[in-house]
Parts: structure tokens; sequence; C-alpha cells
């Protein structure tokens, strides 16, 4: 599969089922593009709705399509070259606009391994990169064979300052058997999942609820006069006496049918989510080694994330009302995100670096992981969502959100009323009435997120809590910001408050409606650590 | 103030952790904020009243083709003119009136370690940008902004896509701005640690 396999340090090619992963990268920019050109696509679908007679132009033209996609990945594939060197790996790629990418091992952070199904069977891996210059996985290696994968880990693990040798000679090792380095072997496991906690996770799912709504639409489309008429005719063909025997029971018994139906949307909604858990998160691991964060999941295709610590920049724990009941969290350990204008390329060529994703774990084991994100740091900082360490925001804060939620409830019960403007003139009273109506639900939806909002901080760190019906709480050390905003609105002016808002690398963090004079000095006391900080950031 | 910490194993010698009270840091409201250029405002007030002659036209045009006379548009809705004039006369009194109470109320001040920009009339907010977190800066300037001699500069922080733009400088300003940043960004990258072994997050 490689150009020279005799000589590692050579040019050499990816597998040609990386086609595939080419394809995947020319469908988007196509998407791109027909999302940018999306009004005279759309106009030339309502042009030929009518005329089923052209419309074999139409197909010709999303024929034409596949095959454009199909040639360019076939092209990008053809353009692309890699070599792992001694320092560094370096990439070829790209037909018109012709690109070299250059990656000395020393920048690298993380090292994150994917294995679709078929490339399990066929023995290859993907392979990406993330540095910490560009804070984007800048080189991705698609299909290539194992023991070159484990060639660049090994180089990777031997230029980084952590467990070099070690690693090396284990990555070295591996290689040499042509299988994929386990990561068993690196570091203490910190957390394993088995199928219960797939589960807990389908359960916890907040698809489950889209899902359960599709299934509950798509059953709707199955009722007399929809688009499915014909799927509906041979579902109920074999199903006539039945209906006619539902038909003929009293009012008790079509209730319990209806309990039933609802039940068994539920039921294949929860099937279907822990389906997905499961090819997701299937013998989900954590390893620690050092200053390495290694997880590695997947039923068929098979996911490893590796993060080292000091390219964190945020920790998000979550739970939501399910996981409360399992006294469960959700862990995301976010690295510094893409930054498109840094690298000068097009976003759409770039792949964002991972996130640290653990998706079930209890609160000591979150406890454990933020004392070992953080270490000495912000040993004071709250992870728990539940923890009474935070201090609530200004009460005020329920009045403007309720003015809020209540403004878009009018802006959106107003454009109802103009849908019906025909029928019902305007403004329809019934709707005037409902808007004036849904201003204690709107209070009292304010006063729910009110409850939730907080902060907390101590000499190093800073987190903040919000949520609705669950809860989340985002932590992160001072020193790693990149700038501060305070915003007053002429409100908050008068009551003396202010709005914080961090941006990070990864995102940004609020703190809403706190007093003007606190906002101000914890703004000041971040733009301290970070200017004094002699640590690096990422 | 600064007195450097035990260290302890794995922890770089030179990193110092030194307790600031906070009564003692500076606070920015009470910095000499420098404003922009005097010509901002009128560029701004150009620069609003472009769009509005355009929707001007585009109303006055749409009055002249679908309202004249007793046509079927002006029996049905003959109020729209009226509705499309006001807008026109809002967006007319916006660019002339509101570039010159919104551009006093913008200013910057670079200081040693960070620079920071003010904005808003009604909703108010100061930006503080860290040189040592800036990783790039860019000056740019539309062809109305060169009739003015006036220039934009913005700075991008990590993971700000689209970076914070600074406008109405001078051309002169923007560019001696854009090199004090840069040198800014130099000595800070001069002495930030290269290596960080088994340091935390």
């Amino acid at each position: 599969m490689a150009m020279n396999p005799h000589d590692p340090e050579d040019w050499q090619r990816s597998s040609p089922f990386a086609i595939v992963f080419f394809v995947g990268s020319a469908f988007k920019v196509f998407r791109q593009i027909l999302i940018q050109g999306g009004l005279p696509v759309a106009a030339l679908v309502i042009a030929f709705w009518d005329n089923l007679g052209r419309m074999d132009v139409l197909l010709l033209l999303a024929a034409a399509a596949i095959l454009m996609v199909l040639a360019g990945a076939i092209i990008q594939w053809a353009c692309f070259r890699f070599r792992i060197g001694e320092d560094r790996l370096l990439i070829r790629k790209g037909f018109v606009k012709k690109t070299r990418v250059d990656l000395p091992y020393e920048r690298t952070l993380g090292v994150n391994v994917q294995r679709s199904l078929v490339d399990r069977i066929i023995g290859l891996v993907t392979v990406t990169l993330d540095t910490s210059g560009s804070t984007q996985a800048e080189g991705r290696l698609p299909s290539i064979r194992t023991e070159v994968a484990n060639r660049l880990r090994a180089r990777v693990a031997a230029a980084l300052p952590t467990d070099a040798g070690a690693d090396a000679a284990r990555d070295a090792s591996d290689a040499a058997d042509g299988r994929l380095a386990a990561p068993s072997r690196r570091g203490r496991v910190l957390i394993k999942l088995g199928p219960a906690d797939m589960v807990r996770i389908g359960l916890g799912s907040r698809n489950f609820l889209f899902v359960a709504a599709t299934i509950g639409i798509l059953a709707d489309l199955l009722q007399p006069g929809n688009l499915a008429d014909p799927i509906r005719e041979a579902v109920v063909a074999g199903a006539g006496r039945a209906t006619s025997a539902v038909f003929g029971l009293g009012a008790l018994a079509r209730a319990a049918l209806a309990t039933m139906a609802i039940l068994a949307v539920l039921t294949t909604a929860l099937i279907l989510t822990v389906t997905a858990a499961f090819l997701r998160h299937h013998a989900f691991a954590l390893w620690h080694d050092g200053s390495t964060f290694r997880s590695r999941s997947g039923l068929f295709t098979q996911r490893e994330v590796v993060v080292e610590t000091p390219k964190i920049q945020q920790l998000s724990v979550s739970q939501d009302i399910v996981m409360r009941w399992f006294k469960r969290f959700r862990l995301c350990a976010l690295p510094a995100a893409a930054n498109a204008a840094q690298g000068g390329g097009s976003p759409g060529n770039l792949d964002t670096a991972g996130a640290l994703d653990i998706p079930l774990l209890s609160d000591r084991a979150v406890e454990d992981l933020h004392a070992r994100v953080f270490g000495e740091e912000a040993q004071n900082i709250v992870a728990l969502p539940h923890s009474t360490a935070f201090k609530r925001v200004s009460p005020y804060y329920i009045r403007t959100l309720t003015l809020r939620i209540w403004f878009i409830a009018g802006l959106c019960l107003g454009l109802v009323s103009l849908a019906l403007l025909p029928s019902g003139g305007f403004p329809n009273t019934g709707i005037l009435i409902g808007w004036i109506a849904s201003l204690p639900i709107a209070a009292g939806v304010a006063w729910q997120v009110w409850r939730r909002r907080g902060y907390a901080r101590d000499e190093d760190g800073v987190a903040t809590r919000s949520g609705f019906l669950g809860s989340k709480t985002n932590a992160f050390l001072m020193r790693k910001a990149q700038s501060a905003i305070l915003k007053q609105s002429p409100f908050q002016r008068r009551k003396g408050l202010a709005t914080l808002q961090v941006q990070l690398a990864c995102g940004s963090v609020t703190v809403p409606y706190i007093d003007e004079g606190a906002a101000r000095r914890l703004r000041d006391y971040i733009l301290y650590k970070v200017e004094t900080s002699q640590r690096r950031w990422h | 103030m600064a007195e450097s910490t035990p260290v302890d194993a794995g922890i770089p010698d030179r990193f110092v952790n030194p307790e600031v009270p906070p009564d003692s840091l500076p606070d920015p409201e009470t910095l000499d904020w420098t404003p922009l250029h005097p010509r901002f405002a009128r560029r701004s007030q150009v620069g609003a009243l472009i769009p509005a002659l355009v929707v001007g036209a585009v109303v006055g045009t749409c009055q002249f083709l679908f309202f004249a006379g007793g046509s079927f548009m002006a029996q049905r809705a003959g109020w729209l003119p009226a509705l499309g004039w006001m807008i026109v006369g809002a967006l007319l009194f916006r660019s002339l009136v509101w570039p010159l109470v919104a551009t006093p109320r913008r200013g910057y001040v670079a200081r040693e370690k960070d620079l920071l920009y003010k904005s808003g009339v009604f909703w108010r907010s100061v930006q503080a940008f860290p040189f040592n977190r800036i990783q790039h800066t860019m000056i740019d300037s539309a062809p109305l902004d060169r009739r003015f001699g006036l220039a934009n500069l913005s700075v991008f922080p990590a993971g700000a896509n689209a970076g914070h733009k600074i406008r109405g400088l001078g051309e002169e300003t923007a560019e001696r701005l854009r090199a004090y940043i840069s040198e800014r960004i130099k000595n800070e990258a001069a002495t930030e640690p290269a290596e960080y072994g088994h340091e935390p997050a």
C-alpha cells in the first residue's frame, strides 16, 4: 500500500481505502458550496418540481455532482503524500492549491487514532496529530498501515518530554510486531465502562427525546392521508381485523392501547439510544500517564483520543435529570479549539482538535480528574454542580431573563398570528391573551435558570454553573484566559451590576449579573494572572 | 510585592506566584482613554449614509413603478410607501446622528502588558487583550477608510476566529500600535518557558 514500504523515511501514500475519507472531505466542501449557493439550487428544484418530464435533467445534475465528488476524492488521494522523518512529519497535499505541512514532533500535544470497522479488518488506522501552535489537528493521515502509525507514535513519543524513552521503546516493539500500540500498558486505568453503563448513557442521552419525537412523527406519517400512504397500506393490510377490533373496544381499552403505543415508542427510542451508546462508547477506558490522558472506545469504529494535560483549557461537568437519578456525571476536557484565521487557510481544510469526552463517571471520579488536570492549582475550585460553594448571581437576572423569554415568546406568537391573518384577523385576541398569560411561565423558567446560575473562584481558577433542569459547570485556570470583556446594559448600570465574559482558546465563559465592583476586581485579577504567569497556556 | 514561592518537584524553578492585594490592582475605568481619530465620526456617517440612500432609491423606484396613480397596489396597500419612507428617514437620522454619539464613547489604552478597548452607548463594554495571548495582528482599510486617512487594527487571541477589531484609528497610529503590539508579543514570547514537563494544566 505504501509507495516504498522498504524505506520508512521515504514519501508514502495512504491506502486506497483512504479514498472513502477523501470522499467525506470532498462532500463537506461540496455541501459548503451548496449551502452558499443554496438559493439557485432551491430555484432549480422548484423549477423542475412540477415538471416530471424534465426531472431527468435534475437527476443528471445530481449524478454529475456525485461523480465530481468522487473524482475530487481520487485526485486528493493521489496527491496526498506523507513522510515520517526523524523529528517531523511532512505532508504534501492538494491538486490545484498545493499545501505542504511541516509538523515538528515536539509541537505535538496529542496523537489521536481512529479505526473504522473496515480499517480494523484490513489492519489500517487513521492518525491525527494535534499541535499546540495552531491549536488545530493539522496532521491527519487517513487509512495508513498499523506499523506506520506505531512508528509515527513512537517518533512523537520520543520527541515529547514525558517518559519518552520507555514509550518509544514500547511503540517500536509494537511496530515490529505489526500491532496497534496497546495503551493499556501505558499509565494507570482511571475509568472503565461496562454494558450497564452503556444503558445509563443511552437513557441519559439528549437524543432520547429527539429519537422518540422522530418515531412519533414517523408513526404519524402512517396515518391516513399522509405522504407515506403506500407504506401505511402495506402495514395496515395485514392488521385490518386488529384495527376493527380496536375501534370496537371501549374508551378505557382505547386509552390503554394509546398508553401501550406511547410506551412502544419510548421503548424503541430507548433501544436506539442504547444501541448508539454501545456503538460509540463500547469498552470505554481512560488512562492517565504523566501529563497524558488517553481514551479509547467504540464497537465498530474505534476511537482513541490523546490529550496532553497542558493543552486542556476548560473542564465541563454536566448532569441532566436522568444522570442525577443515577448519581453520575459527564465530563468534557476541552483543548484549544480551531482558529481558522491563524493558519490563514480555509477552515474546511482543517480538522478541529478533539475534546476528551468521558460520558459517565461518579462524583469521586470527577474530583479525581479535576485534581489531575489542575494539579496544585485551583484546588479550591468546585467541580460538581451541586456544590454549595457557588455564589448566586443577582436576582435582577430573573427580571431580565423573564423579559427576554417573554419577548421571544411574543415574537413567535406574533408570527403565528401573522400566519393566521386571513382567517383570524390581526391582532388575534386569543394569541394576545395567550402571550400575556405566558408571563408567569416565563418568570418561572427565568427563576429556575437563575437558581442554577452561579460562580466560584479561588486564587487560580474560576468555575461557573448554569442549566435549567440539569446543571453544568465550567472550570478554568485564570492564567489560560485569552481576553476578558466587562459588559453593562443600562439596567445593569442602574443597579450597579455587570457581566463578565472570559474568552478562552476553546470558547468563552460568562458570569452574568454580578456586582460591578466584584466583576471589575475579578477581571483585573484574571488579567494579572495572565500577564504574570510564567507557565505555558497550551 | 513579588516574592518567589517555594517550588515543588516538577515545577520549574523560575515559576513565581506572588500574591497581589486586590486593592492595589489598577482600575481600567480610571485610565486616560485615547479617543478614536476625529475623522472617524464623519467616516461612519458617510458609511451609514450609503445604505440609507440605497434603501431610499429602492423605495422611490418601487413607489414610482407600483404605486403610481390608481394602481392595484396603491388601492390595496397605499400605506406601504409611507412606511418605506419612514424607514428611510430613520436610517438617515441614524446615519447622521448615531456616529456623533457613539464615536466619543469609544477609546483604547495601550498599557505595558495589555490593550484595552471600550465601546458602547447603551450597552457598554471594556475589552482587555493581554499581549502574551495575542497570536497576531492585522491592519485593514476599506476604500472609504483610506479616503478619510483611517485604518482598522485587529488583534487575534487564540480561539477568536474573527479577531477583535479596533476601528477608526489614524493610518499612522494604527501602524505604530501594531508595531508596539508586535514588539510586546515578541518580548512576551522570549520570556515564555520552552518546556512544561509534568506541570499540570
